[in-house]
């Protein structure tokens, strides 16, 4: 069974990925962005980190989930923020009521985490998003988890997955968007959207990180 | 920039505070934060309530709307800036008396995703949300594209028609049925003489040029339909009310509501002016106008220019918009 303190830590560690990786988002975003990608995500990480310092898991991780993706809105109220706020929200709605969770609620909820942005963010797959490395990724998770796959090994092939997503849409040219105006200058670069999703789940595996790329042949 | 404020990043909260201390007896606000308006007797008991939001700059619109008989609550964001979802759920759990609450505000991304955030969160507190999306601005988008039109003055006539059907003791279906029916048969159009200044900012984000206008200018200097020389009142009345019609056909024994607004610095003289013009053309039509609103209802800082909205009215929302209303902006008896 999966606690609360379970899910407190792999956010508390989500939270401080983000906030390291302020830079390398800023940089990636400003080439096809207005350059603030890494700004708010560690802003809005800050106010994760005060809501989970105040606000322990309690027995209904559902509403705690929800209420912790409204403190990230609140600290970074921007599209991002939102985005961020939304998965948290759709992930919390999922385990409504709960106090515990099984491994198989952490595919559900991230598949919804997924269906949430995509929603509110009216992207898709292909449209050169955080999407991109996040719906595989919770594809291949929730797959793992429904073979029997111990939690570790579904979130290794969530990972692979996210890796190979976010290199899969370098070479296309963002739909939506900010970026979707700058066109075809974004062919080539890097999402940080997912970018940002990968390196979060590399910190909370603890795996070494990897480059954009690295997946291609 | 010339304008009459102590610091440009004060200029929201200086605004909210003045409104406070002169209508204590109609709004108050929650969560203690100023941006969190609500009526205050709320949360109003046994009625459905209404909540709108968005950015500052645009007063009345939109919490100078809230009292008996129009809104219940509205959260207000910086200047053209949504407020915050979590501003927006603190308005909702305040106003809520138990039947439900109906949010209606103008059709712009970073305020559907808000409310749309604060719709989810409200679920969760089991309260009932729905929306009510404004789109009247004819000259936003083509009529086979209306569902992205923005939202400008004819929100006001949601408002009042809503808050007239939920003061009547209408359940949610029926707000909601009654209002949607209002923004149907509701079109705004509106021309631009020139821009308007951000506090924060300090010099116009765009320009219409000297002797020019523009047609059709959204409400935060979105581009128009056209933009050309300055032409008579008439002219510029004619091709709105024409366009207006176009889109929302009128026929002879009509009765509409028509709103001539002005965006911040034109002269009422001028509105009227423009009214008159818009009062011969509707009676050609053989159209009678039941009510007539002109003023400042739905401003974009100092911009100088005008917009005009035309309701039709069927016998329900006739009635609706003949109740009283009492808010910080709007009286009606």
């Amino acid at each position: 069974m999966i606690r609360g303190t379970d899910i407190s830590k792999v956010l508390m560690t989500a939270a401080d990925s983000l906030i390291a990786m302020r830079d390398q988002l800023n940089e990636l975003d400003a080439a096809m962005g207005d350059g603030d990608c890494g700004l708010t995500a560690e802003k809005g990480a800050n106010g994760i980190k005060t809501y989970l310092a105040q606000n322990p898991a309690d027995n209904n991780l559902g509403k705690w989930l929800a209420k912790a993706g409204m403190a990230y809105n609140k600290a970074a109220p921007s599209t991002m923020g939102a985005l961020m706020a939304t998965a948290l929200m759709r992930a919390g709605k999922e385990v409504m009521g709960k106090a515990e969770l099984e491994d198989i609620e952490i595919g559900k909820m991230l598949k919804a985490a997924s269906i949430g942005i995509q929603e509110r963010g009216k992207a898709k797959v292909g449209d050169k998003t955080i999407v991109d490395a996040l719906d595989p990724a919770a594809d291949a998770m929730l797959a793992a988890l429904e073979n029997g796959d111990s939690l570790e090994t579904a979130a290794k092939a969530a990972l692979l997955a996210a890796q190979k997503g976010r290199d899969s849409v370098i070479e296309i040219r963002s739909m939506i968007g900010r970026a979707n105006w700058v066109g075809d200058k974004t062919k080539g670069k890097v999402d940080p959207g997912t970018v940002l999703f990968v390196g979060m789940l590399e910190h909370i595996l603890n795996q070494p990180s990897s480059q954009p790329g690295s997946t291609l042949a | 920039m010339k304008k009459i404020i102590n610091k440009p990043e004060e200029f929201v909260v200086e605004m909210l505070e003045g409104l406070y201390k002169a209508h204590p007896d109609l709004v108050t606000y929650t969560a203690d934060d100023l941006h969190c308006l609500v009526r205050s007797d709320s949360p109003v008991q046994n009625k459905v309530a209404l909540a709108t939001g968005g950015g500052s700059g645009h007063l009345p619109v939109f919490l100078g709307y809230v009292g008996k008989g129009m809104l219940d609550g509205c959260a207000i964001g910086d200047v053209f800036q949504s407020p915050s979802a979590d501003q927006m759920l603190e308005v909702t759990k305040r106003i809520h008396g138990g039947k439900g609450v109906l949010y209606i505000y103008g059709n712009y991304g970073g305020d559907v995703m808000n409310f749309d955030m604060a719709t989810e969160m409200a679920e969760m507190e089991d309260i009932e949300v729905r929306t009510v999306l404004v789109k009247d601005d004819v000259a936003s988008a083509t009529a086979d594209r209306a569902d992205t039109r923005r939202g400008v003055a004819g929100m006001v006539f949601a408002f009042k028609i809503a808050g007239a059907k939920a003061e009547l003791g209408a359940s949610l279906d029926e707000v909601e049925a009654a209002v949607t029916k209002a923004l149907n048969n509701t079109r705004t159009m509106g021309v631009a003489l020139g821009a308007c200044i951000l506090p924060a900012v300090g010099k116009p984000g765009f320009h219409v040029a000297d002797g020019e206008m523009e047609l059709g200018m959204g409400i935060h200097g979105e581009p128009g339909i056209k933009t050309g020389p300055l032409a008579t009142a008439d002219e510029i009345t004619s091709e709105i009310v024409e366009t207006i019609m176009a889109d929302m056909p009128l026929a002879k024994a009509d009765k509409v509501a028509v709103m001539v607004n002005g965006l911040g610095a034109t002269p009422l003289e001028e509105l009227y002016i423009m009214y008159r013009k818009v009062d011969e053309l509707l009676a050609q039509k053989g159209v009678s106008i039941h009510r007539q609103y002109i003023g400042e209802y739905a401003t974009s800082l100092e911009m100088p220019g005008a917009s005009i909205s035309i309701m039709k009215l069927d016998d329900e929302l006739e009635a609706l918009i003949d109740q009283p209303a009492n808010t910080p902006f709007f009286t009606q008896v």
